[in-house]
């Protein structure tokens, strides 16, 4: 078969859709639901860009398949900020300028978010290993760990 | 048009028969870090995929007693995470934790790291050092075949067409094993490796060698059991002067290529300081580590 009708429970919405069987969910995500937060850097599982989370877990959405995704959970750069307010991982990148041309923030973002729910308390080695997929032309890293290392903090002493 | 259809099999047995039906227009599909890339780069084409991820049948890590059981389409994160695989295979769970990046970790299968065959894969290296076998569902029947066996060169494998790895039988590390894997890579992550290094190590109780795994990874056509070393170091005491020399012996013995990830001769002096580290650390290592 080369179509299928899937759906797809985006941000907590439900989306129903015919795709083709070749198309990538990074590509449906983007092009047909107009989730346009994630990047098309390299569409080779190099650099990161294009992470969503898949059943909560960051993936490549460059390297699954749309159709593989039917029935699953994802959640996008979109869904991160709750009701009209920024997650304290976006207040912190902000803060700590770790966003410049900003192309690599929305899945370096996810990615932090998914290590912080796992690691309420992560080392800074902790975080460049969770972020290894995530690659940044243009901020050489430091403001980026900074910035997740700060918002850890700042969840931590929400929670308390 | 799409490039392919997509066809996810209710069960193992369908699997196989739909598989052998498509005959070479066919391919398996499992976390798709290799295959996707290769399609849409046009390297390979294919009518069909046939999408093994949900398939129980060939998902999960089971403890055998004496060996461990993973299901082809388990994932790289779930061998890394695994805590019979850290206790029993512990080079085998690190060789894992080091695979691309956590999104690729997140996807890829062991299945997948196996049948793509590439010289440098890591979770091959600690398979091939355990002795672990492949086992093969088809219309035939099952194989087994020995890892070591299977892999013939860089994307060449001994799979007959119509076969599914369906999983690996590991056996687990004996008592008073040591092991270590080591990945020499050109980045940090999501780099394929430059020189990776496995191996164990069993020391009697008065410190002699009784026996000795290394495996080398990405300095030959396939990954390579660095046998002169192993018969050099069994029976002896190890000192400085014989891991460095164990050290020498292997480098002899890579017949490593240059290309974009590193140089012919840089790749022998790699390999040689790399496995004189990875013998120091089993030497000094605490048991079970
Ligand atoms: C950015 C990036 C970084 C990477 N880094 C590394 C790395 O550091 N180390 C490393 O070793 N690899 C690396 N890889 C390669 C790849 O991710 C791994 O080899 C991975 O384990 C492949 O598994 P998969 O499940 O994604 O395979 P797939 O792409 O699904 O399949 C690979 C091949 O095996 C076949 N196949 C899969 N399962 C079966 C089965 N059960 N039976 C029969 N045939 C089967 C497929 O048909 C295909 O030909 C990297 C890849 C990318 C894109
Ligand atoms: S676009 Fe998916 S990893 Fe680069
Ligand atoms: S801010 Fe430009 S790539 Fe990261």
């Amino acid at each position: 078969m080369s179509h299928h009708n899937i759906y797809l429970m985006v941000n907590g919405k439900r989306y129903s859709l015919e795709v083709e069987s070749d198309r990538s969910l990074l590509d449906v995500v983007r092009e047909d639901l107009n989730l346009t937060g994630i990047k098309k850097g390299c569409d080779k599982g190099d650099c990161g860009a294009c992470t969503v989370l898949l059943n909560g877990k960051p993936v490549n959405s460059c390297m699954v398949l749309a159709v593989q995704a039917d029935g699953k959970e994802i959640t996008t750069i979109e869904g991160v900020a709750r009701d009209g307010k920024l997650d304290p991982i976006q207040v912190a990148f902000i803060k700590h300028g770790a966003v410049q041309c900003g192309f690599c923030t929305p899945g370096m973002i996810l990615t932090a978010w998914a290590l912080l729910r796992e690691n309420r308390e992560p080392m800074r080695e902790e975080i460049q290993k969770a972020i290894s997929g995530n690659l940044c032309r243009c901020t050489g890293y430091v403001q980026i760990i900074d910035a997740i290392q700060s918002a850890a903090r700042v969840s931590r002493v929400n929670n308390e | 048009m799409a490039a392919f259809d997509y066809v996810k099999p209710p069960s193992l047995e369908s699997l196989i028969n739909d598989y052998a039906q498509a005959k070479s227009e066919g391919a398996i599909l499992a976390g798709g870090t290799d295959l996707l890339v290769k399609i849409r780069s046009g390297l390979v084409s294919r009518r069909v995929l046939f999408d093994i991820n949900d398939l129980h049948e060939m998902k999960g890590i089971s403890d055998e007693g004496d060996s461990l059981r993973i299901g082809a389409a388990t994932r790289i994160c779930d061998v890394a995470d695994s805590n019979v695989v850290q206790s029993t295979v512990p080079f085998l769970s690190l060789a894992a934790s080091q695979l691309g990046s956590p999104q690729i970790r997140n996807r890829a299968t062991v299945g997948g790291n196996i049948v793509s065959a590439s010289p440098a894969a890591d979770t091959v290296l600690p398979l091939i050092a355990m002795g672990a076998r492949l086992r093969f569902g088809s219309q035939g029947g099952n194989r087994e075949v020995s890892i070591e066996k299977f892999m013939e060169g860089p994307g060449q494998t001994d799979i007959r067409e119509d076969e599914v790895l369906i999983g690996v039988v590991v056996p687990k590390l004996s008592n008073g094993c040591k092991s270590h894997f080591i990945k020499v890579g050109r980045r940090k992550a999501v780099a394929i490796s430059v020189v990776n290094i496995a191996g164990w190590i069993k020391t009697d109780r008065t410190g002699v060698i009784e026996d000795v795994r290394l495996v080398l990874g990405a300095v030959a056509p396939t990954a390579i059991r660095a046998g002169e070393t192993e018969t050099f170091l069994r029976g002896k005491r190890p000192n400085e002067v014989v891991l460095k020399e164990a050290a020498r012996i292997t480098a002899g013995q890579s017949s490593p290529i240059s290309d974009i990830r590193g140089t012919q001769k840089g790749r022998r002096l790699l390999v040689e300081a790399w496995t004189f580290r990875l013998l120091q650390i089993l030497m000094t290592q605490n048991e079970a580590n």
